[in-house]
């Protein structure tokens, strides 16, 4: 059957007949396409990977070459393949690997480029992702929408729209890796605003402010048995630099730690995550949920000695049963080490690594553009710098980054194609803790990154599409929030 | 014979109304009134639309309700970059909104004054194109929601006519947004009227397009993301313009319609002064709410500065009384144009420092926040202004604008951030206006040919004057971006004078002495403005041991000036009015007396 297909995938497939190119001129390097997509691995549930190539041609083609079948596609200056071919030619090719052969023509002569690959990996990367679209305006926003995309084709829908909530802040959608179905977002209003939980679709608003906490929840962190999310509080100072390679700083001029119990509508923190003069922030529990990690920093004077704040990575035992902390705090990266900060710990949902942001100084990676993703290997303390998944440390920030359910891919937030614009990347890590050539989310049309004025912010992938809508929203902001009772804790 | 004048001059009358005249006197009217006293809002309207002949930003106009009203309004919006092209566009709008609901009219009835009604809904929705806050979307909505209702009038009268309207409703519902309710309206009392040889089935049509005419705005509001009011108001934003002006054209034609209908009737002739007479009270008062004649003077000095007419502006200057502080911020931006900001400080009324750095909030309009934009980027603060610049696309109405996005691109070729800039280029370069411009500063990008683009005028003077020291600053935060600009080019005068002119503005008379004594030897070059004499005088006879005063040199006029006003200070008591005849343009008069202004 599959044979059969692959035939018919040659007979039907996106174009009747093979080009010849005898009289091609063959050279010896790989095609420029936009988006750069040769030499990756991919998951083997990706939506079609639609590239195109420079103005200056006028006709490509493109020949996939997999062990079991090939498949030709012709297009003016855009590759696009038919969806249902698409997913049934990697299936067909799972854990191995397909070449690529591109030929355009210019000038009515055709050049036929040494071809470039993907190995379709065995492991799926999970099929929904949810980013936020903001413009990319410094710290305000006007139209903000959290979208929910298929990865294993182009579907995409909007589930929640600050046009439906008083053009509130929506932001931080993040799910729990060990209940997929569970996930939270903040909207940010004066009067309506609050935590919204979805619990398997069940939507709560949490009112997580208290007069004992800085403020509301910012960053936050799913306990893996769901009763528990970890969050900063966080005061956050937007200030603006005045030279032109740096656009603009956000830190935190005090921050803490707290526990929100979604069982009894109770906050607690703990000394070892509230110090007097340390800046915690950025919590996230281990896999088994034993432990919390978390960002901590010595206070400094702000904004005057902001270079000098800077951020290591840390753990503490969390006991569940009884709501308390461990007393001893370890230091997973050190910041006086590696002269570094690092932010937005994740841990692999198999809870052998943990991915942090690592940039030279502050807590808020976004607009450095020194940014980079690195693997912390949780058994060995061994930081792997990811060079393929960073692009091979060229500039631009790659930050906000998510695991899929398998451990095995993750997707993150990259300015790397003209330092404002975020986009999405997906990097393969393998069994061996090894980051493998990042690539963009495919998009029907691959001109649409060119002509697309948001960012992509704070990507999100789930195991299980988020079943709420804007609807929901819409009804949930109007309802009064819950609210919570600050208990201390140790 | 009274009696037949009186009738010959009815049927002149009939004669005029039928063959649209009072429309068209009116669309001249209002040509004339656009280019001699109101352009300068029409080319904000194209400065801060877009339109790209790009498929992908065609497909985006799909994202909201009334993508095609939305799409023809900024196609039609472009041309109002040409000087002139909105007093022609304009009128002819009009025109062909008056000649619809004028044909509309005489759909449902027979009546005579057809073209006398259709004056009165035409006008008040040309009137919400003048708002500031409103594009010429919702207008082209009327008149397409009017062309369809004509097209249906026109189908011939069968039962199919109902279903295929029916069919239609969420198409034209994505086409035309909020107002297919009202055409649902409209031809439900259309077909009511006409209704003596219905079946049942046309019957049960005609209800159901009135009802799933109301109903598809609740059925895609969730597919668009829009609230509930947005569905049946779209393409208008009810937070930037009231309901009731956004309801006054539609009940006009209700109202018009209705009265063509009585026409025949005895009371018709009261009804006509008395709907008249409303009619007319409702248009003087759109015309206050919406034409803001103030406004213009202030967005002639905006416009005229983007085109780079510094002439144009102090001629608007000498012409108006510009009081607010962003007519200050413009006046005292072209002063500077000129090297005069200190000579001519008196020559506009300042409003305090915020008169030539408009503050930025998160609230209100965006237009200071593009103003600012201009101070800075002529300053040369390229981050600053490349801020406020994505700060005002974010805060404009249609969140895209083709001003912005120039000067978006000319930041980010200062900064040489290439890729950012090409971005934005390839989309200008999709426009009608802005196309060449765009094309050959992509051009000179894709040749990767530095020397070239470091020859522009304007890259080779920002790129001199842009702060190479690394801070922080807060967005309000004036002082510093001076100092972070003067830091890197002392030679910057421009940021020196404005400098030195806000803390005088600020009455920080120290503070301006302090950075005139530093920066006294590029000061001291040239005559010192008056303005700045005045100042040191008061910071003298407070710190007058300084050893630094026998390289400043104060006119002894102005001294003895100085010791004319201080004695006739103590005289009068500080009565201000008396020391204004003669005093009135020093700064110890501004000093003592002027008030910093509450914003327009």
């Amino acid at each position: 059957m599959p044979v059969c297909f692959s035939c018919l995938l040659l007979i039907v497939g996106v174009c009747c007949s093979k080009s010849d190119f005898s009289k091609a001129i063959q050279v010896s390097c790989e095609p420029f396409i936009y988006p750069d997509y040769t030499d990756i691995v991919i998951p083997p549930n990706i939506a079609p990977l639609n590239f195109m190539v420079s103005d200056s041609f006028d006709r490509v083609i493109a020949t996939l070459k997999g062990t079991k079948g090939e498949m030709q596609v012709k297009g003016r200056r855009k590759i696009s393949f038919k969806d249902h071919f698409f997913k049934v030619f990697l299936e067909e090719n799972k854990g191995d690997t397909i070449w690529i052969e591109v030929a355009a023509r210019k000038d009515g002569k055709w050049i036929k480029y040494s071809p470039f690959f993907w190995f379709v990996a065995n492991e799926p990367i999970d099929p929904w992702l949810t980013y936020r679209l903001i413009e990319p305006g410094y710290e305000v926003w006007n139209k903000i929408n959290i979208s929910l995309r298929n990865v294993t084709n182009f579907q995409v829908k909007v589930i929640a729209d600050n046009n439906m909530a008083d053009n509130a802040c929506m932001n931080c959608h993040t799910a729990n890796k060990q209940n997929p179905e569970m996930s939270f977002f903040h909207i940010r209003h004066s009067k309506r605003g609050g935590t919204i939980v979805n619990e398997r679709g069940h939507l709560r608003k949490i009112n997580t402010t208290s007069d004992k906490t800085i403020s509301a929840g910012v960053y936050g962190s799913w306990h893996p048995r769901g009763r528990f999310i970890a969050f900063s509080t966080n005061i956050i100072v937007p200030a603006f630099y005045s030279v032109p390679h740096k656009k603009m700083e956000v830190y935190d001029a005090t921050s803490d730690l707290v526990i929100l119990d979604l069982k009894r509508n109770e906050i607690f923190s703990g000394e070892a995550i509230s110090q007097e003069g340390k800046f915690e922030t950025f919590p996230e529990f281990s896999a088994d949920g034993k432990r919390l990690f978390f960002c901590v920093a010595d206070s400094v004077k702000l904004p005057d000695d902001y270079k000098f704040l800077k951020y290591n990575l840390c753990v503490v035992d969390f006991d569940t049963a009884s709501r308390t902390f461990g007393e001893k705090v370890d230091t997973i990266f050190s910041a006086d080490r590696y002269n570094k900060t690092v932010s937005e710990p994740r841990v692999s949902p198999d809870g052998k690594y943990i991915l942090v942001t690592v940039f030279d100084y502050g807590t808020f990676p976004i607009w450095h553009s020194e940014a980079k993703l690195n693997l912390i290997d949780l058994k060995t303390g061994e930081i792997n710098p990811l060079p393929d998944v960073n692009n091979n440390n060229k500039k631009y920030s790659n930050s906000y980054h998510c695991w899929s359910s398998n451990s095995r891919w993750i997707v993150f937030a990259s300015k790397r194609e003209n330092g404002l614009y975020g986009m999405p990347y997906f990097a393969y890590i393998d069994k061996k803790g090894q980051g493998h050539k990042s690539f963009v989310l495919p998009q029907r049309n691959p001109e649409f990154y060119g002509y697309f004025y948001k960012s992509f912010n704070i990507p999100e992938l789930f195991a299980v599409q988020p079943n709420f809508g804007v609807a929901d929203i819409e009804r949930i902001f109007k309802e009064p929030a819950e609210k919570v009772t600050f208990i201390g804790g140790r | 014979m009274k009696q037949i004048n009186h009738k010959s001059e009815n049927s002149f009358w009939l004669k005029l109304c039928e063959k649209g005249i009072p429309g068209i006197v009116m669309a001249v009217i209002l040509g004339v009134f656009i280019q001699l006293k109101y352009q300068y809002h029409f080319f904000l309207k194209e400065q801060i639309s877009f339109f790209a002949f790009d498929g992908q930003h065609i497909l985006s106009y799909l994202n909201k309700p009334s993508f095609f009203s939305k799409l023809v309004a900024d196609f039609i919006s472009q041309f109002f970059y040409l000087r002139g092209t909105a007093a022609i566009i304009v009128p002819l709008l009009f025109l062909i909104l008056y000649f619809s609901i004028k044909k509309v009219i005489q759909n449902f009835s027979d009546g005579s004054l057809g073209g006398f009604y259709a004056l009165f809904p035409t006008i008040l929705i040309i009137i919400f194109v003048f708002n500031v806050n409103t594009d010429l979307t919702y207008f082209i909505s009327f008149l397409l929601m009017l062309l369809l209702f004509e097209g249906y009038s026109l189908l011939p009268s069968k039962w199919w006519r109902s279903l295929v309207i029916f069919i239609l409703i969420p198409f034209l519902y994505a086409a035309i947004g909020g107002l297919v309710s009202f055409l649902g309206i409209l031809i439900f009392i259309y077909e009511i009227k006409n209704n003596s040889y219905f079946s049942l089935l046309r019957r049960m049509l005609t209800v159901f397009i009135l009802i799933f005419s109301l109903l598809v705005p609740l059925m895609f509001r969730y597919h668009y993301a829009i609230s509930l009011s947005q569905a049946f108001l779209y393409p208008v934003d009810y937070k930037l313009v009231s309901l009731g002006w956004i309801l006054a054209p539609l009940f006009s034609l209700l109202i018009v319609i209705l009265l063509a209908e009585i026409e025949d009737q005895q009371y018709f002739k009261l009804c006509l002064c008395l709907v008249s007479v409303a009619f007319i009270i409702l248009i003087v008062f759109g015309c206050y709410t919406h034409v803001n004649l103030n406004l213009e003077k202030l967005l002639a000095l905006d416009s005229e500065w983007y085109f780079g007419n510094i002439d144009k502006i102090y001629e608007l200057e000498n012409k108006y009384e510009y009081k607010s502080s962003a007519g200050a911020c413009y006046c005292n931006l072209a002063h500077a144009a000129r090297g005069e900001l200190a000579d001519r400080f008196f020559d506009v009324h300042q409003t305090g420092p915020q008169g030539l750095v408009l503050p930025i909030s998160n609230k209100g309009s965006y237009l200071p926040i593009i103003f600012a934009n201009e101070v800075y980027f002529y300053l040369g603060d390229v981050n600053a202004s490349q801020h406020l610049a994505l700060l005002a696309m974010i805060f404009s109405s249609n969140h895209y604008s083709s001003r912005l996005l120039r000067r978006l691109i000319q930041v980010n070729v200062i900064n040489e951030e290439y890729k950012i800039a090409e971005k934005y280029l390839k989309i200008l370069e999709k426009t009608l206006f802005h196309k060449k411009w765009a094309h050959n500063l992509l051009l000179m990008l894709n040749d990767n040919d530095e020397e070239k683009i470091s020859y522009i005028s304007w890259v080779r003077d920002k790129r001199l004057n842009v702060p190479t020291k690394e801070d922080l600053r807060q967005t309000n935060d004036c002082v510093k971006a001076f100092e972070l600009l003067l830091e890197r080019n002392p030679e910057n005068l421009d940021a020196l004078h404005y400098k030195l002119c806000y803390h005088l503005l600020g009455k920080e008379v120290e503070a301006f002495a302090n950075t005139f004594f530093q920066f006294r030897e590029i000061l001291l070059r040239v005559r010192v403005p008056k303005l700045y004499q005045e100042a040191l005088v008061i910071y003298y006879i407070n710190k007058p041991d300084l050893e630094l005063w026998s390289q400043i040199p104060v006119k002894p006029a102005i001294l003895k000036k100085f010791i004319e006003y201080n004695n006739l200070y103590v005289h009068y008591q500080g009565e201000g009015r008396k020391l204004e005849k003669n005093f009135k343009n020093t700064y110890w008069f501004y000093y003592h007396y002027a008030k910093a202004e509450k914003e327009e």
